[in-house]
């Protein structure tokens, strides 16, 4: 498979993440490994879609020593999948000591979303929020759970 | 803008960004028609970019309705 990140913008990216980069980040993928038959019951379409979020994140991770990839098996690793609430795969879960959240992308964030992912990657590392301090008040007032779902497409 | 809210107040705020090509049954099962769709503890739904302000409205609202 071609690369999805042009040598243009890997190395645009590595300066990027060299000079924005504070804690270290961990991407979390959640995925299933492709098998040589077609399981009954699993959407080949599933282990493509897999196949280039691994790709993918494999990609970023090479991009700098800051960015560390653990990639988790759906099934094999399902109390770690109970551990982050995945319920779908490809699932990616951002952490790190920069910040307490844990922004997370269900399927492959290219397109727009790409651009997205790489600002959290950079959010979580520096423990940045770009919301107004009044906005992150009220927010912080919160003491219900809240579950935010997103709909995009990479167009 | 989700996933800033949501690192606003981590232990009460998850937002999870999907893909909907990759997820048609759940896309079906909101009603995703256009994208950015959002939907908030299954209650409010709304599209398109909103200003912060706004955002934070819906998730109140939300709550309301709970």
């Amino acid at each position: 498979m071609a690369e999805f990140i042009s040598k243009r913008d890997q190395d645009f990216l590595r300066e990027k993440f060299d000079s924005e980069l504070s804690n270290d980040v961990t991407v979390n993928l959640f995925s299933r490994r492709e098998t040589r038959i077609t399981l009954p019951g699993v959407d080949p379409q599933v282990t493509e879609y897999c196949a280039q979020a691994n790709q993918l994140m494999n990609e970023v991770a090479s991009l700098s020593n800051k960015i560390n990839l653990n990639i988790y098996d759906f099934i094999t690793d399902a109390s770690k999948a109970q551990d982050y609430r995945i319920d779908k795969v490809p699932a990616i879960v951002l952490e790190s000591a920069g910040s307490s959240g844990a922004p997370r992308f269900f399927g492959l964030p290219a397109g727009y979303e790409f651009s997205t992912f790489l600002q959290d990657i950079l959010d979580v590392s520096n423990g940045n929020i770009d919301l107004s301090d009044e906005t992150q008040q009220q927010l912080r007032e919160i003491t219900k759970e809240v579950h935010i779902l997103v709909f995009t497409t990479p167009t | 803008m989700a996933h800033q809210i949501a690192m606003a107040n981590p232990e009460h705020i998850t937002a999870d960004v999907i893909e909907a090509t990759e997820f048609p049954e759940l896309s079906r099962r909101y009603g995703v028609m256009a994208v950015p769709k959002i939907i908030i503890n299954d209650v409010v739904q709304f599209e398109g970019a909103v200003p912060e302000e706004m955002f934070v409205e819906q998730v109140k609202r939300a709550l309301e309705m709970q």
